[in-house]
């Protein structure tokens, strides 16, 4: 994996570190390449939508995720396969 | 006089079309024959244990071949449905069950362990249908208490049920909307209502056994009423969005060749900021309905683009009028000049119903001006569930209009020369979530049950848009400032649409010049950055 897309898996994953912590939600699993936002009960649709603007902006990305069944672009790598980064 | 029960074009479909596909759930294709045979086993067992002959059964399932089936089956056994949702939390669950007065639930195989949580907080015996389980092990000591009647219990009949005769009076089904006192309203819309829907929304849309229709409201909002009994009306196929699409289904749409989708605008809204509503993305739609809350020109504009083939309509309708009760068309050349505030028009109201606008006495205004929207029509529904005065103050008689029962909506409207009407915002404290219809008083009574304050108000936020896409609570003189305790228990009551994504404490709230609190000014504060 890149490096900046690296940075943005890790941006997730503290993304869901906090929402785990603000609603008091315990991690049944481990955070890994397949770890479901909306499954796992942290992140609406609104939620998800918030992550995918701060994401843009931090990073000066797009994300398109027109290819990606949403099963797969709800995950966390699947996220990550869904940026569109310069090194690419 | 006997008429027609809501199933009556579900049965008549499967006589015309016994091979054709009525249902897809997953990979799992049911046709008009299975699903008739499957439905009329679970009517058989209901007429066959009824306990006590009540109105309406509930059912407890989710996106299942039981859920559908289940609703079929209730219904030719001659019952209601009062469909409950086990996204929603126990208590509001418990509260709806007890509400309908149902004494038969049907469960599929999801929600059986929210069944064992159910179990121990019931003090009125059930009889439980599970057709999909043949090996329910109970968890709760007062399962004695009921009759649970796994599958293997339920002998098949020997002939698919008929739809039964009903009073056109009787509830075809029991949804349940928020409430400002705190307790859900319950709605019994009956088989007469529905039927006028059916009837006008057949003769509008040219709909036939070819098309595939979308399934992605919850069947605990009524628009998914028009999405199985329309379909299955014309002997279509009805096609169930799974939990893991209903956020962004563009490609469910495309996998499945839908031809009719019918949603809230918000799912249009996210599948845009996803880059999801490309032009031509959806070639086999011919219809795509709107519904339960504004839609903004933009999105129409934006999905008319993405579905170059379809029709693309407004519709607009309270639960007490029966799914939807007027339409507008997208013209792409017209309507962007008919839009006021960037908002598509609700339109016209339906054939054979009646739209008035009134002032706070109940006066028609001057065509034009603002006023309330008060609609009459066989669609319009007899009063709330138990609640004759709530009832009594929405359903009313108008000056000068006869003896003819208009409902109350609530909704401020403006009607134009055309007889156009156009939303304009509420009278009250009533707003829109993706749809779901939140009263911010039920918002407050839940908060002020934990904050141990009366000082509770909710507003919509963000605030700067058409539609809100949650809550925020505003707590002054709480016992302790813990927001995460309170927005917690709050998730224990409300629907998640509802829980308060936020909750402020601040040490005085601002009084409008009638000494009521200011819920304008709140807004402001928090835009402002004066409350965080």
């Amino acid at each position: 994996m890149s490096h900046v897309r690296e940075e943005i898996r890790n941006f997730i994953i503290n993304k869901i570190n906090q929402k785990s912590r603000q609603l008091d939600i315990a991690l049944e699993e481990d955070i890994g390449a397949a770890f479901s936002l909306t499954g796992s009960g942290l992140f609406d649709s609104m939620d998800f939508m918030d992550l995918l603007a701060e994401i843009e902006t931090t990073f000066r990305a797009e994300v398109d995720f027109s290819d990606y069944e949403p099963e797969v672009f709800t995950t966390v790598d699947g996220f990550v396969a869904c940026v569109r980064v310069d090194e690419d | 006089m006997k008429g027609k029960s809501l199933v009556s074009g579900f049965v008549n479909s499967a006589n015309r079309f016994p091979d054709r596909p009525a249902l897809e759930v997953g990979k799992q294709v049911v046709s008009y024959a299975e699903l008739h045979h499957i439905a009329s086993g679970i009517a058989y067992t209901i007429k066959r244990y009824d306990p006590s002959g009540t109105d309406v059964a509930a059912i407890l399932a989710y996106r299942s071949v039981t859920a559908y089936a289940g609703i079929l089956g209730i219904l030719l056994s001659g019952k209601g449905y009062a469909p409950l949702n086990p996204r929603f939390p126990l208590e509001r669950t418990l509260r709806m069950l007890e509400l309908s007065g149902a004494d038969i639930l049907v469960v599929d195989e999801e929600c059986i362990d929210q069944l064992n949580e159910i179990l121990p907080h019931l003090k009125k015996p059930l009889t439980i249908l599970l057709p999909e389980t043949s090996n329910f092990v109970g968890r709760s000591k007062q399962l004695d208490l009921h009759t649970i009647i796994r599958c293997t219990g339920a002998k098949p009949p020997a002939a698919p049920a008929d739809a039964p005769p009903v009073e056109p009076q009787s509830p075809a089904y029991l949804l349940f909307t928020s409430g400002s006192t705190g307790v859900p309203k319950g709605i019994p819309v009956s088989h007469g209502n529905v039927e006028a829907y059916l009837a006008y929304t057949c003769k509008r849309y040219d709909i036939d056994e070819d098309h595939r229709f979308s399934q992605h409201f919850d069947l605990t909002f009524d628009l998914s009423v028009h999405d199985m009994f329309l379909c299955w009306e014309v002997g279509a196929c009805l096609c169930c969005v799974p939990e893991s699409a209903l956020m962004a289904p563009a490609k469910f749409i495309r996998d499945r060749q839908l031809t009719a989708w019918f949603a809230v605008p918000a799912v249009p809204m996210v599948m845009g900021r996803m880059r999801l509503l490309k032009p031509a993305s959806f070639e086999t739609l011919k219809y795509s309905l709107f519904c339960g809350e504004a839609l903004p020109a933009e999105i129409a504009k934006a999905w008319q683009a993405a579905a170059p083939g379809s029709v693309v309509e407004n519709l607009y309708g309270p639960t007490e009028a029966t799914i939807a009760i007027t339409n507008y068309t997208w013209n792409p050349s017209v309507s962007p000049g008919e839009c006021i505030n960037g908002v598509v028009p609700i339109g016209w109201v339906f054939d054979d119903h009646k739209a008035c606008v009134v002032d706070h006495e109940l006066k028609t205004v001057p065509q034009g001006e603002c006023g309330e929207l008060c609609l009459s029509g066989k669609q319009v529904t007899r009063g709330y569930l138990n609640n004759p005065e709530k009832t009594k103050s929405q359903y009313v008689a108008l000056p000068g209009q006869g003896d003819s029962v208009w409902y109350r909506t609530g909704d401020l409207v403006k009607l134009d020369e055309r007889g156009c009407l156009y939303y304009q915002g509420r009278i009250d404290n009533q707003i829109k979530i993706r749809g779901f219809r939140v009263e911010l008083q039920e918002v407050d009574a839940t908060v002020r049950r934990f904050a141990g304050t009366e000082m509770v108000v909710s507003v919509p936020w963000p605030a700067n848009r058409e539609n809100a896409e949650g809550i925020v609570s505003i707590i002054c003189g709480a016992k302790t400032e813990n927001e995460k305790e309170v927005i917690n228990q709050c998730a224990k009551i409300l629907p998640s649409y509802m829980v308060p994504k936020r909750c402020y404490f601040v040490q005085r709230m601002p009084l409008n010049a009638n000494g009521k609190i200011d819920r304008l000014q709140l807004i402001d504060m928090i835009q402002r950055g004066e409350i965080s």
